[in-house]
């Protein structure tokens, strides 16, 4: 408990989980061995119709569970666990809900749900918050210094770029990745007509020449000012509430991009720290170029404070899901989760299996990415 | 006094969020309006409808531009806001994007109007279908197909025109419009500032009125919780720093540890199901069904207190104990920082008691995490109220924001965006007040000195 070794066993677990939800719980046989061949139907979704038409196999072995999560049997529902089955049926582990679902086929679907989106918005939240934090906490206000005209040009030209972007070629193309280029060209473009036009002011005014640095700290404080006032947890229901059946990816994305902010943070304070150490001092003397000092020498020790940053939204990011399917909000219904276990649980009081399991797997993942967050 | 300077620009990007989610929503905002407040034109009477419609929009100000500037292109019109459904509007516009030549596309779609309210068989249907969509295969598959017919001349030869004079280039060009306070933006921060939320959608009732029924509830909850958390969070946080190291501190720290990870809405489904159903004959606590609980008219005070006392308990502790866990636990590292400094061994050597260290010397200056705590805690125990009340079928601002959800209810839950943000913005702001009153030392807007 005190070393936090567990909670890298447990979430090693759990992904190990997710990525085999498939092997571990399914309708279909993992291995059907027929007098034509051998298919495995529980891997392969061709596998599946090729055995739909062959009929009975040989012999075929099962998934150690055997039921998919959102299959329904209403002969077994609300089976208490560790019931034995009726001759002829398999048995249900952890018991079923009132469609008859098997709720230990439900975890393991809930499991990938959790992985999915904590993994996958903690990626968008890096994607964003590593760069913006890792550029205020490394360049600071004074860090990139330039001549002001070529701030002007640099500000100006970016305004100028991205606002023509947006009226004239998001129309064009439509948003997309070729969009996200064309705004990259157009930015660069605005930029370098801004610096040959003010090269003349340069070499003739000294007002042009004068050095200041480029205030991108300031700008990202900013951000993360202006990011603190909107409320997450219910701006996420009110955006999820405008879709009739939202993918789960929309969850993740939402969920991602309001969680930059703690990684940005702590990066930029940890940058902030590291930008003065000797080492970095050593390295500049010894001619390296300043972007290289920031992604080579400076990020790779700023990792330890992101690791423990972002293993804490990874919990809370599951945490979010499971309060949203809890609501029945935002996860499609056909999907079972834990929250969604959960939800089902409120509805059948007496059916405890369904409201401790799914509670206890929540709880320790969270304690788990909790602890990860402790132990540094 | 920079966070300070922060506030109108917070308060800005509130505003927009809240302005851009009203217009963003996916049904068509006047029909919606129209519905509720129980204009019904006959149906099988377009033109009656269209009339109605084009009046309601222009009263609700959906005619007006959207923001005091537009960035748009040469391909588009700078009086695009005024064709009003929206569905319409969209589809102008892609026509205006495919062949850049706006008089062209004003001239076939006036054409493809009147042939849709025409009565001539074959065209109107043809028509109909076209305002439907907007591809060109499309387009040119439903004109050939009535291509002979007489009346079908004028909407032939407009759409000739449009597509022979294609003017793509245009889109190219840059425009900027500016329009002025008459634009809907304007309108719906005038409206918001003279506490205007709109008009719900299920029942029409004005959304400030919901909100206004549905916040004591939360806030008696909220209020009762804080009161809770912090009268047994202060001295827990300051006795654990007082003995730390001993089997008490390593205790409680394992316990607030645990308590801080326990989602709080699996423990109210836990209790909710073990405590107040009959299901396991362990319902010590009433029903949720009654909400608050029910005081009968005449009930002495006493009995009315153990009424809600009883409906309360449950909510307010799984309510309060992730807040109290948070608490503790900083107000113990806090605590602990100051119990090294030399003032602190000063007081003890002046003679004063350990009780008189811990509570007049060290936890003055150890309060600094509670003032901003309390800042973050009270939109968070907001939130945490959605699930709260929903369990215990609480009566809400949590709970009217679920039931809105559920039943897209549009207008009030954007109201409660709206005011939760505030309610963020505004906690930031006491929290910063706060430091001020606490040490004066602190310049508004400063870190507190370490």
């Amino acid at each position: 408990m005190r070393s936090g070794r567990w909670a890298y066993y447990f979430l090693g677990f759990m992904l190990a989980v997710a990525l085999l939800a498939n092997v571990l719980a399914n309708d279909y046989p993992l291995v059907s061995v027929y007098p034509e061949g051998v298919y495995f139907p529980a891997v392969f979704k061709s596998d599946r119709f090729a055995t739909r038409t062959l009929g009975p196999a040989e012999w075929v072995l099962l998934p150690p569970v055997p039921f998919d999560a959102s299959t329904t049997d209403f002969d077994q529902s609300v089976v208490p666990p560790f019931e034995t089955p009726p001759a002829g049926a398999s048995r249900h582990l952890l018991g079923t809900d009132n469609f008859g679902r098997d709720t230990l086929a439900g975890l393991i679907n809930g499991t990938r749900v959790a992985v999915f989106v904590g993994l996958g918005s903690l990626m968008i939240s890096l994607l964003i918050g590593i760069p913006l934090g890792a550029v205020a906490g490394f360049f600071g206000n004074s860090g990139l210094q330039l001549s002001r005209a070529n701030r002007i040009a640099i500000g100006f030209g970016s305004v100028v770029g991205i606002s023509y972007a947006v009226a004239c070629l998001l129309p064009l193309v439509g948003f997309g990745f070729l969009f996200i280029l064309m705004l990259l060209l157009t930015v660069a473009v605005a930029v370098s007509v801004l610096w040959m036009v003010l090269w003349p002011l340069r070499r003739k005014f000294a007002w042009w020449r004068q050095a200041g640095g480029l205030p991108v700290d300031w700008l990202v404080l900013l951000l993360l000012e202006l990011a603190v006032s909107i409320p997450g947890l219910v701006l996420l229901i009110a955006i999820l509430s405008f879709f009739v059946r939202p993918p789960l990816y929309l969850l993740v994305v939402i969920i991602g991009l309001l969680g930059w902010t703690p990684i940005a943070r702590f990066l930029r304070a940890e940058l902030l720290r590291i930008r003065e150490l000797p080492y970095i001092a050593a390295a500049r003397m010894g001619g390296v170029g300043e972007l290289r000092l920031l992604i080579r020498h400076a990020l790779p020790n700023a990792t330890g404070p992101v690791v423990v940053v972002a293993s804490f939204m990874v919990g809370t990011s599951i945490l979010a899901e499971a309060m949203l399917s809890f609501l029945g909000i935002g996860v499609p219904a056909d999907q079972v989760t834990w929250g969604s276990l959960l939800h089902d649980a409120r509805s059948l009081p007496f059916a405890w299996w369904l409201a401790v399991f799914p509670g206890l797997l929540l709880t320790l993942t969270v304690l788990a990415c909790n602890s990860l967050h402790r132990s540094e | 006094m920079q966070k300070l300077l922060y506030l109108p620009l917070s308060l800005f990007l509130l505003s927009l969020v809240c302005f851009a989610l009203s217009r963003a929503i996916p049904t068509d905002p006047v029909s919606d309006r129209m519905t509720v407040e129980g204009i019904r034109p006959g149906l099988n009477d377009p033109e009656a409808y269209e009339r109605t419609y084009r009046r309601q929009s222009r009263r609700l100000g959906y005619d007006l531009p959207v923001f005091y500037f537009t960035l748009g292109n040469a391909a588009l019109p700078d009086t695009l806001h005024r064709i009003i459904p929206r569905s319409r509007r969209l589809q102008i516009r892609q026509l205006a994007l495919q062949y850049g030549n706006w008089p062209r596309v004003q001239d076939f779609y006036k054409e493809l109007t009147r042939a849709a309210k025409s009565n001539a068989g074959p065209i109107t249907a043809a028509a109909r279908r076209i305002l439907l969509r907007t591809d060109p295969a499309y387009i040119s598959r439903e004109l050939d197909r009535i291509e002979g017919d007489a009346n079908a001349a004028n909407l032939l030869a407009a759409y000739r025109s449009m597509i022979s004079e294609p003017a793509t280039q245009r889109i190219l060009i840059p425009r900027f419009t500016w329009h002025g306070t008459r634009n809907q933006y304007h309108r719906y921060l005038t409206g918001l500032l003279s506490g205007d939320l709109g008009v719900s959608y299920t029942d029409g009732r004005p959304v400030a009125e919901k909100i206004a029924a549905a916040a004591p509830g939360t806030a008696i909850l909220n209020g009762v919780t804080l009161f809770l958390v912090y009268l047994l969070a202060v001295p827990l946080g300051l006795y654990m720093a007082n003995y730390r190291g001993s089997a008490f501190d390593r205790w409680t720290t394992f316990i607030t540890f645990l308590a801080f990870g326990l989602p709080a809405f699996w423990i109210a489904t836990l209790l909710a199901n073990f405590f107040t159903t009959p299901a396991f004959g362990m319902n010590v606590f009433p029903s949720t069904s009654m909400g608050y609980g029910f005081v009968p008219d005449g009930a002495s005070w006493l009995t009315a207190f153990r009424i809600r006392a009883a409906h309360l308990l449950l909510p307010v502790f799984c309510l309060a104990y992730p807040s109290f866990a948070y608490v503790s636990r900083h107000l113990r590292s806090a605590a602990i920082e100051e119990m090294d400094r030399p003032y602190v061994r000063t007081a003890y050597m002046k003679g004063l008691s350990g009780g008189e260290v811990l509570w007049k010397h060290i936890f003055r200056n150890a309060s600094f995490p509670l003032v901003t705590l309390l800042g973050s805690l009270l939109p968070g125990l907001l939130a945490g109220s959605v699930l709260i009340e929903q369990i215990f079928n609480l009566p809400g601002m949590g709970e009217l924001l679920y039931r809105s959800a559920n039943a897209r209810d549009w207008p009030v839950i954007i109201a409660l965006v709206l005011i939760n943000g505030l309610l963020t913005v505004i906690g930031l702001v006491l929290a910063d007040v706060g430091y001020t009153l606490l040490d004066p030392r602190v310049k508004l807007g400063k870190h507190p000195p370490r």
